[in-house]
């Protein structure tokens, strides 16, 4: 879900560029040197994500995996979505250089609420620790796509609901799809290496900086 | 405290990293805009990158001061069509999808002269050929025979050559955009920053 350039008004753009300049200061004060190794291995794979491409109808979708990177990274997500957004603009010319603000505020803060909402389920062996990461992938792509569509929206109400329900409608599979791999990464992690998933201790790090 | 390594947390995303890479034939997400004048008309056609045609796009075609010549909507193969009475300076074509991609292409005005050029053209190879080449009166009828299989055979050259035009515009923008190289060099950039980041957090505990 990259904007590409030239489509937002100016207000819009400052706007998202606040949010992610707010969450990027946030999200780096959090960063421990024990967390800097999954906030790197994070962003590259977002990066690499977003390549994996998935034709439904007239729009174009690709995964995200900003579920994931939420609930591994809680704040510190804002700035592993921001470089890979950045190189996404610069190495392949997905989305833009004006757009970076407001793409990474649309994705990032859709995977802080994740984190927020379904972080308890991380280290749940139960059933809940398989439904609270799908459900995580799954709200993270929805999240941001009416973060997308509400960017689009604040620059052109006449765009918002052709936009919204393409955005939405294309979307509904690939929440399925980033549902799954969502909770299957969770579930190979704890099996794996537990320790790759924020703690207790860890989790209150994330989710507050002080 | 939990005791992490750098490597026991790189080897099991590495390997996803590695999957995802070598898996990731599609590239996608950007709008390319391709302009076309053939045969009196301006073909626009508008794809994203991995060639998906973008469907039911806006179009909307601006002359040099701003006016709005043309609004309309890509057909199920992504292209739209149209004609211009008078021809400006250039014109300005802009594509956006309702999901938020957009394209946009310039068309100079020496391009659009083809517009005009191509209407005139079949009337002159038509009944001109024989009045306007004094050569043509002095041969028997077989030559005329000859001259309309050679100007069939320049015909089909021309859609032949305009065909091998489009393949090469779609190579070249294939090579400007995703690919593995520039895939792993982001991947790289990455993993360095993660460094740099290391490096100046690690400092920190010895010097204090």
């Amino acid at each position: 879900m990259h904007i590409a350039e030239g489509i937002l008004s100016p207000p819009v753009l400052v706007g998202g560029a606040l949010v992610a300049l707010a969450g990027l200061a946030q999200g780096l004060r959090t960063v421990k040197p024990e967390t800097v190794p999954r906030v790197g291995v994070i962003s590259a794979a977002l990066f690499i994500a977003a390549l994996i491409h998935v034709p439904i109808g007239v729009v174009s979708a690709h995964l995200t995996l900003t579920g994931l990177a939420g609930l591994l990274l809680g704040w510190a997500a804002f700035p592993a979505i921001f470089v890979a957004l950045l190189l996404h603009a610069i190495l392949f010319q997905f989305g833009g250089l004006t757009t970076l603000g407001v793409n990474t505020a649309a994705a990032a803060l859709p995977a802080l609420v994740v984190f927020l909402l379904f972080r308890r389920s991380l280290h749940n062996r139960g059933a809940w620790g398989f439904v609270g990461p799908f459900l995580g992938g799954a709200l993270g792509v929805a999240l941001a796509g009416v973060a997308v569509a509400a960017a689009l929206f604040l620059s052109d109400d006449t765009a918002f609901t052709e936009a919204a329900v393409a955005v939405l409608l294309a979307h509904v599979p690939i929440m399925i799809i980033e549902g799954v791999i969502c909770a299957f990464c969770v579930g190979f992690l704890r099996t794996v290496k537990p320790e790759m998933l924020p703690g207790p201790k860890q989790r209150r790090e994330l989710a507050s900086a002080s | 405290m939990q005791a992490e390594s750098p490597a026991s947390h790189l080897l099991p995303m590495a390997g996803i990293l590695v999957v995802l890479l070598t898996s990731s034939q599609a590239l996608a997400h950007r709008l390319d805009v391709s302009v076309d004048v053939t045969e009196g008309k301006v073909v626009v056609e508008a794809r994203y990158h991995d060639g998906v045609p973008a469907q039911e796009a806006d179009v909307t075609v601006t002359d040099p001061d701003g006016n709005v010549l043309i609004e309309a909507k890509t057909n199920a193969e992504g292209t739209f069509q149209f004609t211009l009475a008078a021809i400006p300076a250039h014109v300005n074509v802009v594509v956006k999808t309702a999901d938020g991609h957009r394209g946009a292409m310039t068309v100079s005005g020496k391009d659009l002269a083809g517009l005009a050029g191509a209407v005139e053209e079949p009337d002159r190879a038509g009944h001109d050929s024989s009045a306007s080449e004094p050569w043509a009166n002095e041969h028997s009828s077989a030559d005329h025979d000859d001259l309309h299989e050679i100007e069939a055979a320049l015909a089909r050259i021309e859609t032949e050559l305009h065909e091998i035009d489009r393949e090469l515009e779609h190579l070249r923008e294939h090579h400007a955009g995703a690919n593995f190289d520039r895939g792993l060099a982001g991947v790289g950039f990455i993993v360095g920053l993660t460094g740099v980041a290391a490096y100046c957090l690690a400092r920190r505990p010895r010097q204090n």
